[in-house]
């Protein structure tokens, strides 16, 4: 199990190196959502996830809506080569790649 | 090639008709609608209309009209699914899109291109339709395949992928009708069980092209109530691809126990299943689920799934339901191609029968065949009169099973004429509510015998003299709200419109509980005017008859006399026109009743002969009440004492002037009736009834008071028919002036 989350202020950077699927989905709820609430950013780096299914995908959109519950800002910095196919086959693939750049995916930020 | 096309635009021409009927149930369903605003059989039955023009239309390309449809039936849906409710403003909007609907169609019938000022009329409704739906106009919503045309309506919290999709989507939206759109549902358990949803989307981009593929997430729970391992996506795919709908149906195999699946086939597919249905026969045409099968409109999981839900509702409902309803409601086939499935049942099953339910005639058809009835008929009594004379019993006796026949033929033959007349009654529905909210009235229409039968062509050229009445009724009869409530009347005024058979004619009658019409004014009025003496003494009945006279329709008197008249003349008109009598009674304070009593066809009477020294004439037998003999102590009196009821009398010998009777001869008395009012007209010879048809006079003898038609009798001779109307006037007047 390797999440390493690492606090910058109020903003909280989750680098997740573990595959995000079914055998790993109950694991990954508790220290994907509970930073949600303590910060006003967050960004997740994805390059290392080696596999991924509809568990991790649903874990993803869970964090996008609480994120914006939250009014905090989410984004994804890298993603791999598994989690880049898995998005793309559920059409979110357009909508996830806006955090590579690292800025935009701010829906909600508090003002 | 010709052939095709005159084919083409006979079907077409069936569309308009069917569309024109389907409007009208559309506006009565609106209506119905105002009074119970949830009902959901209403608002299934509206939505149904809709989408039925939207279908037909589709089908012969009229793009405008399938536009439009297309946004009120989303409305529609929003209204069905309990989203929106109707309210008077949402009502009035969706009569008026109705309207313009009616207008599309007009225009394409008579292929026009839609004129700029209707565009905009129609652009108006859009705007407003589109305000309903929460939506900008220039975004038409799209109909979303997967839930049968429904807006799919973001929730705010999902809205970001659905912005950065719009672009896309509509990108796409051409295309849309060329893939399958296939709706996936997942049970929850799938994940655990190994089986995930991603594998089936790999496993269809191997099958065809996936063009798109949204995940639906609304079903995801609050952070505390979601379990990782549950599954709560869903996903809508459009793919394109050859493969047949058990094909993609078969790539869900291994987890279809554990999903729902909707397959929603392209256009072109269903044109497919159309064309293979359409060629379908007699052995293939079995059970309405084997028929989809073998189209390939259904997969026989599809089938299985269906069969099985019918037999669960089964058991709680009585009767089960039917497996096409079953197959609708749960999205398992294109409701069009199950609706031509059903029809080609229908079909081959009426043709077992050899019965067809239906069949358009053109009405021409239909009076060529009653003018040659009316000829047989005719031939056959010159036939009847004919073995009479030779005295051949056996001719007599075929004779007279000829006329029997004829007379039956003649029944069916004018039944076929006949149409109910609540189809024209409905309408006015819509007239006095537009009109009371105009004049700022309450009002009710409610009307009663819609379902009795009269000759078409009547109810035709009935339907602008009931207009006018109505009007008239709510203009001038009906109080204004406060007036009503100052009277203790019920606020809302009620107008009737009722119809009914009454001795072998009909009557309608247009009845209010309004002010009633005050004869003293009416009479002062028309004295004014110079249309009665100043001394004249009328009978009530009298006076309000004349309301129908042409002088006293101008706007303005009408409003002084607080009566009625615009137009009433014109009402007159058509009514004597078809050979009809009008009544009028009035209470003040308490309302009008206006009873038209019309024939029931106007091409065949059956009369009363009687003979005037060697000379025949015909009064109609709904008219005779009963002969006497003439007693010579009455006769010189110019009355007759019926039974202590006094009727006036009249000589047709003198009135016609066809020479007095041979002398000593025995003369009799016919005892007439019309309009409620007896006379007696004295006859040489009683020759008993006829069965006649009609024959309009010839411009020359059209102004002969006291005769309204000719007909030829078997034996070749001419008789006349009298007008018993005008003659019970003639009498009554002479009487009056003899006193």
């Amino acid at each position: 199990m390797t999440i390493n989350t690492n606090w910058q202020g109020r903003r909280c950077i989750i680098h997740i190196e573990q595959e995000m699927n079914i055998y790993t989905a109950a694991s990954l709820k508790e220290p994907l959502l509970a930073p949600l609430s303590k910060s006003r950013e967050l960004v997740l780096n994805l390059n290392h996830v080696s596999d991924m299914d509809t568990s991790g995908v649903q874990l993803l959109l869970l964090m996008h809506r609480e994120a914006i519950r939250q009014h905090v800002a989410l984004h994804i910095l890298e993603m791999s080569a598994a989690v880049r196919e898995v998005l793309s086959l559920y059409g979110l693939l357009s909508w996830f790649t806006h955090g590579e750049n690292a800025t935009s995916f701010t829906a909600g930020v508090r003002p | 090639m010709n052939n095709i096309n005159a084919d083409i635009e006979q079907v077409i021409q069936t569309f308009f008709e069917e569309s024109t009927e389907l409007l009208i149930q559309m506006e009565q369903t609106l209506l119905a609608l105002e009074g119970n605003p949830r009902d959901e059989e209403t608002l299934n039955a509206l939505f149904r209309t809709v989408h039925t023009i939207k279908g037909g239309a589709g089908l012969f390309g009229f793009d405008s009209i399938v536009d439009f449809t297309h946004i009120v039936e989303n409305l529609l849906d929003q209204l069905r699914n309990g989203r929106l409710t109707v309210d008077q403003n949402l009502s009035e909007l969706l009569l008026r899109c109705k309207d313009y609907i009616s207008n599309l169609l007009d225009m394409a019938t008579q292929k026009k291109n839609i004129p700029p000022e209707m565009n905009h009329v129609g652009e108006n409704l859009l705007t407003r339709l589109n305000s309903y739906l929460g939506l900008a106009p220039s975004n038409n919503a799209l109909p979303h395949p997967a839930t049968g045309g429904k807006v799919i309506k973001p929730d705010s919290e999902n809205k970001l992928p659905q912005e950065a999709d719009a672009k896309l989507e509509r990108e796409e939206a051409h295309v849309i009708n060329e893939a399958w759109h296939l709706s996936l549902r997942f049970g929850p358990d799938v994940l655990r069980h190994g089986l995930d949803p991603l594998s089936c989307l790999r496993y269809l981009a191997i099958l065809g092209e996936i063009v798109s593929a949204t995940a639906v997430w609304d079903s995801l729970p609050d952070p505390s109530d979601f379990d990782p391992e549950t599954c709560y996506l869903g996903l809508e795919v459009d793919l394109k691809t050859d493969a047949t709908k058990q094909a993609i149906a078969d790539a869900f195999q291994f987890i279809r126990d554990e999903m729902r699946m909707r397959l929603l086939p392209p256009q072109a597919k269903i044109s497919e299943y159309l064309a293979a249905l359409e060629e379908m026969s007699g052995n293939d045409i079995l059970r309405l689920g084997d028929m989809l099968v073998k189209t390939g409109a259904l997969t026989t999981y599809e089938l299985e799934d269906a069969l099985r839900i019918q037999k669960d509702r089964g058991r709680s409902e009585q009767p089960p339901p039917r497996v096409g309803e079953v197959m609708v409601e749960n999205s398992l086939a294109v409701p069009e191609v199950i609706e031509a499935a059903l029809q080609k049942q229908q079909h081959h099953r009426d043709q077992n029968n050899t019965l067809t339910r239906h069949v358009r005639v053109d009405a021409a058809k239909l009076d060529r065949l009653i003018d040659l009835v009316g000829e047989l008929v005719v031939i056959g009594a010159s036939q009847a009169l004919t073995a009479k004379r030779l005295g051949d019993t056996a001719l007599m006796e075929s004779a007279s099973m000829l006329s029997r026949l004829v007379e039956e033929i003649r029944e069916v033959a004018l039944r076929l004429r006949m149409v109910q007349i609540g189809e024209t009654f409905a309408r006015f529905q819509r007239v006095v509510r537009d009109m009371a909210r105009d004049l700022d009235k309450e009002a009710k229409l409610i009307v009663t015998g819609a379902d009795t039968e009269l000759d078409k062509t009547m109810v035709e050229r009935l339907a602008d003299p009931l207009t006018h009445l109505i009007r008239n009724s709510l203009d001038h009869g009906i109080e204004a709200p406060s007036e009503r409530s100052s009277l203790g009347k019920p606020l809302y005024g009620q107008i009737y419109l009722n119809a009914y058979h009454d001795s072998g004619s009909i009557v309608i009658e247009v009845a209010d509980d309004g002010r009633g019409i005050n004869t003293d004014r009416v009479l002062a009025k028309a004295m004014q005017a110079g249309l009665v003496a100043h001394d004249a003494k009328l009978t009530r009945q009298e006076i309000l008859q004349l309301i129908f006279s042409p002088g006293l329709s101008t706007a303005e008197q009408v409003t002084d006399l607080s009566g009625r008249g615009v137009g009433m003349d014109v009402v007159r008109r058509v009514v004597d026109g078809l050979r009809g009598t009008i009544e009028v009674e009035s209470i003040l304070g308490s309302g009008t009743v206006i009873r038209m009593r019309l024939p029931l066809t106007l091409a065949i009477i059956d009369g009363f002969l009687v003979g005037i020294n060697r000379a025949f004439y015909v009064a109609p037998l709904d008219m005779v009440v009963e002969c006497l003999d003439l007693n010579d102590a009455q006769g010189s009196r110019g009355y007759l004492n019926l039974r202590g009821e006094v009727l006036p009398l009249l000589w047709l010998n003198r009135i016609f002037a066809v020479g007095a009777p041979e002398i000593n001869a025995r003369q009799s008395v016919v005892v007439v009736q019309s309009a409620g009012r007896k006379a007696g007209l004295v006859v040489d010879q009683l020759l008993g009834e006829f069965q006649t048809v009609i024959k309009p006079l010839g411009e020359v003898f059209r102004r002969l008071s006291g005769i309204s038609g000719a007909t030829i009798l078997g034996s070749g001779e001419v008789a006349l028919i009298l007008d018993i109307p005008a003659l019970i006037q003639h009498a009554t007047a002479r009487t009056f002036a003899a006193v």
